[in-house]
Parts: C-alpha cells; sequence; structure tokens
C-alpha cells in the first residue's frame, strides 16, 4: 500500500529557464559590455569544475562557499573579456543562476503543482530527495511548494550529508515521513541515483524521462508528472 | 494654450513605497531554527539585532564595493548567530536568515505592497516612462525581476550601483536617471516616504516630490502627500 511519494527535485520538479549564456548575454547588455563568446564555453567548464562541491561528507561552509564563489564568478567574468564592472555582473549572474543565492531562472514544470496538490488530497505523505548542495527549504518556499512537503532532505545539508544511491539519504527521509521503504515510491531522472538508489533501499522507483531519451531503461517510466496519479492507487 | 507642467514620467523609490519585506527578522530566526531544532537565547536578541543592523548598513555609494559589502554582511549574520547562542549548524542557518533577509542573496520575504502592480500598469498603460531610483545596497534588477516588476520600468536606479555611486539627497542619482529615461525634471514627478532623501532631493533638482505616508505618521509633512499608490493617478 503506497502511502508516501518521494520526488528528485532538479529536472523532476523544477528546471532552469535560461542557461548561464543566456543569462550572461541578458545581463551584459544591461552594462553594455561585449562577451569574448569564443571564449565562453571553456571558461564556463573551468568555472563548473572549480565551484562544485563534490562529496557531501566533506566539511564546508555555505556562507564562506559563497564568498568563494563570488570571487571565481569574478575571474569568469574577467575570463570572457570583460573589465568593467565585474564585481556587479559577477554578481548579477549569480542571481539569475546560482543556487547559493536567488537562483531566480529556476522555474517549476506545469504539471509539478496539479500533481503535488493531487496527492496531497488524496492524503498522500510527500519529500523531496534531492542531491543539492545547500538545504532546499530557502529556494522551494520561494518557488511556493514547500508546504506541500512532509520533508525535504538535500544531499549536502549537514543534517543529512549523504547523497543518493547512497541509501542514508533515502532512510533519512523515510524517518522524517515517518513510513516504511514499502510504502514508498520515488521519482526521478536519473538512472544511477534515483533508480539504483530507491531500489537500493526497497522503495519502487519511477523514472521521469520527459525529454524521451531513456527509452528502456527502466520499465516503470513516465514521461510527464501528470501520469503518476494513474499509477498510485489511494490507500 | 501652453500646458504647464506636462507629467511624462514617475520616479518611484522602492523600500516602504513599492516594496517591503513581509516579515520581520524575528519571525524568520524563529521558523529557520525551529527547522533544526536549535535553542535560541532571547534575552540577546534585542542587542544582536541591534549590532547586526548597525554592522550592516551605512556603507558609503562611493567606496564601496559589491565583494567588500558581501564579505562584511556575510561576517555580520554569521556573527548574530552566534550572539543568538546557536552552537551547531552556525553556517548553514546563516545562510538561511541571508537567503530569506539579504538583497545580496535571495530577499526571500521581499514582497510588493497591492497597490504596485495595478498604479504601475495603469501609468504605462497611460503612457507615463517610469522609473525606480533608490538608495539601495546592489543593482536592484535582480529583486525586482523576481518580483515580477522590472519589466514596467525605462530606468531601476540604485545608489551603490557603481555606475551611480549616489544617494539620495544628493543631486546626481536623480539626474542620472532623468538621463536614462530622456526626461526633464520638469517632466518629472518623483514618489517616496522619506522626506530629507525623497522630497527634499527631487525638489532640489526640480522634480516635484509627492510624499508616500503608508501608515498615517508624517501628516503635515509635505502639502502632496497621498496614504496610497492608486491616489497617484488623479494627482498627474
Amino acid at each position: 500500500m503506497i502511502r508516501a511519494v518521494f520526488f528528485d527535485f532538479y529536472e523532476t520538479l523544477c528546471f532552469h529557464r535560461y542557461s548561464l549564456e543566456e543569462n550572461l548575454e541578458r545581463i551584459a547588455k544591461r552594462y553594455e559590455v561585449e562577451v569574448n563568446w569564443e571564449r565562453c564555453k571553456i571558461a564556463m567548464e573551468h568555472l563548473l569544475v572549480d565551484t562544485s562541491v563534490p562529496d557531501p561528507t566533506a566539511e564546508f561552509s555555505l556562507i564562506e562557499l559563497s564568498i568563494t564563489v563570488m570571487k571565481r564568478e569574478c575571474e569568469f567574468i574577467r575570463e570572457v573579456g570583460i573589465e568593467k564592472h565585474v564585481e556587479q555582473i559577477a554578481w548579477e549572474l549569480l542571481q539569475s543562476g546560482h543556487y547559493l543565492f536567488a537562483a531566480n531562472s529556476i522555474r517549476l514544470y506545469d504539471d509539478a503543482i496539479p500533481t503535488l496538490q493531487h496527492f496531497r488530497d488524496k492524503g498522500f505523505k510527500l519529500a523531496i530527495v534531492s542531491n543539492w548542495d545547500t538545504p532546499l527549504e530557502p529556494l522551494t518556499e520561494r518557488l511556493g511548494i514547500a508546504d506541500y512537503f512532509d520533508a525535504i532532505v538535500a544531499s549536502h545539508d549537514v543534517r543529512v550529508r549523504s547523497e543518493k544511491p547512497d541509501p542514508h539519504i533515502f532512510n533519512c527521509a523515510l524517518a522524517a515521513v515517518g513510513v516504511s521503504a514499502a510504502e514508498v515510491v520515488h521519482i526521478g531522472d536519473t538512472y544511477a541515483a534515483d533508480i539504483v538508489g530507491a531500489e537500493g533501499v526497497g522503495i519502487r522507483p519511477i523514472l521521469l524521462d520527459r525529454d524521451g531519451t531513456q527509452v528502456g531503461k527502466w520499465d516503470e517510466t513516465i514521461q510527464s508528472l501528470s501520469e503518476l496519479p494513474g499509477m498510485l492507487i489511494p490507500h | 494654450m501652453i500646458v504647464k507642467n506636462m507629467i511624462k514620467a514617475v520616479f518611484f523609490d522602492f523600500y516602504y513605497t513599492l516594496g517591503v519585506w513581509g516579515q520581520s527578522l524575528k519571525p524568520r530566526v524563529q521558523e529557520v531554527t525551529a527547522r533544526y531544532g536549535v535553542e535560541i537565547d532571547w534575552e540577546r536578541y534585542a542587542a544582536a539585532r541591534e549590532n547586526l543592523y548597525s554592522d550592516a548598513s551605512g556603507s558609503d555609494p562611493t567606496t564601496h564595493t559589491l565583494l567588500g559589502t558581501m564579505e562584511k554582511i556575510v561576517e555580520s549574520y554569521y556573527e548574530f548567530v552566534r550572539e543568538l547562542g546557536v552552537q551547531e549548524y552556525v553556517g548553514q542557518i546563516t545562510w538561511e536568515l541571508l537567503q530569506s533577509e539579504h538583497s545580496l542573496f535571495a530577499a526571500s520575504a521581499a514582497t510588493l505592497y497591492d497597490d504596485v502592480v495595478p498604479t504601475l500598469a495603469h501609468l504605462r498603460d497611460a503612457g507615463f516612462k517610469l522609473a525606480i531610483v533608490s538608495n539601495w545596497d546592489t543593482p536592484l534588477d535582480p529583486l525586482t525581476e523576481r518580483l515580477g516588476i522590472a519589466d514596467y520600468f525605462d530606468a531601476i536606479t540604485a545608489s551603490h550601483d557603481e555606475r551611480v555611486k549616489s544617494a539620495k539627497p544628493d543631486p546626481h542619482i536623480f539626474n542620472y536617471t532623468l538621463a536614462k529615461v530622456g526626461v526633464s525634471a520638469e517632466e518629472t514627478v518623483h514618489v517616496g516616504d522619506t522626506y530629507e532623501a525623497d522630497i527634499v532631493g527631487a525638489r532640489n533638482v526640480g522634480i516635484r516630490p509627492i510624499l508616500i505616508d503608508r501608515d498615517g505618521t508624517q501628516t503635515g509633512r509635505w502639502h502632496e502627500t497621498i496614504q496610497s499608490l492608486s491616489e497617484l493617478p488623479e494627482l498627474l
């Protein structure tokens, strides 16, 4: 009997409406500065490597990371040939795209709220289980979905420190919601993290393949969250 | 007949005129720390808050840098959380507070007054040019985009933006905005809630000032005073 539905966050419930290049183009225009687009691709790759937080068990401070990321973003802005207003442009770019700042460009998929509303109305418990570098309460509050969830579990939260497919992050969510693995389905878009991870702890996994690029990868696959209610009979 | 003072543009102050923090610091501290199950020493709260706001305000727009301000702000909030007696999860709790509270981060608590969007829509439909002229520590484009009002404005001018470096009542911030919008001072009204910055500042450059006194505490201070932005269209 299914009593709870767990969701991956990124590219399951939400996505970035604009890419880094699109944000940079818009901001650079506001500042009337030129971007060297030829250098941008490689500079972006280096930026992503330098500012990633690979291991959730490592000691790190979010606020120190914020400063480091801001400094590194300034270097990136210089690398793409911008010499004026570097700090402000770097910060505006972080405001638009980065989860440590405002991540303005993050949007919910159209099927997210109707699906969450449906399951809540039917009495299911809901949770997010996400590999994410910060706690997700601030962002989910801003997106207006925080109140749907009984637990919001992020890998790099110091209260969690475990990322999918590791069992601990799923067990954290099970304990926080108060259900057993047999009573839960988990929906996500990443086979190795979501399907392998959920199956590993005895949770029924459903693969979300929004753009149809993972056909045949898993037997229970959906293309939209709106297919989900038909698969789960209310208890 | 020549129509005198044909108004073509409306400038707005931001804080307490268009936007406000919908929730004050204390309930946010309560919410966040409750989520972490940590105890707060509320007896220390008043003093800690005072330290925070004295540390975190008042940088000079002519010398300020955004990264410098960020380093200072982060340290001030970190210190604030420690002063409240929080010992566990200090970094994460500080970051969560910054997300809700500070415009350098997400300023999740920022909300618009109910009269803002109808007034902006009305004035734009009537053909007025619109701008924001604000004493603010960061550029205001990201926050106004997030609040869904950025597209109403022909210029969004913030004092601490390094393209501006001037805070009201200084004339430069007004003149900068006039130039960006492409209007003269006589063609403009400026609406704000702070007598010194908004009324004195606008008048000094020849812009017609209107005081907005939302909570009725500034009665008699200035002859053109409104209590809501919805009174504005009929004054123009």
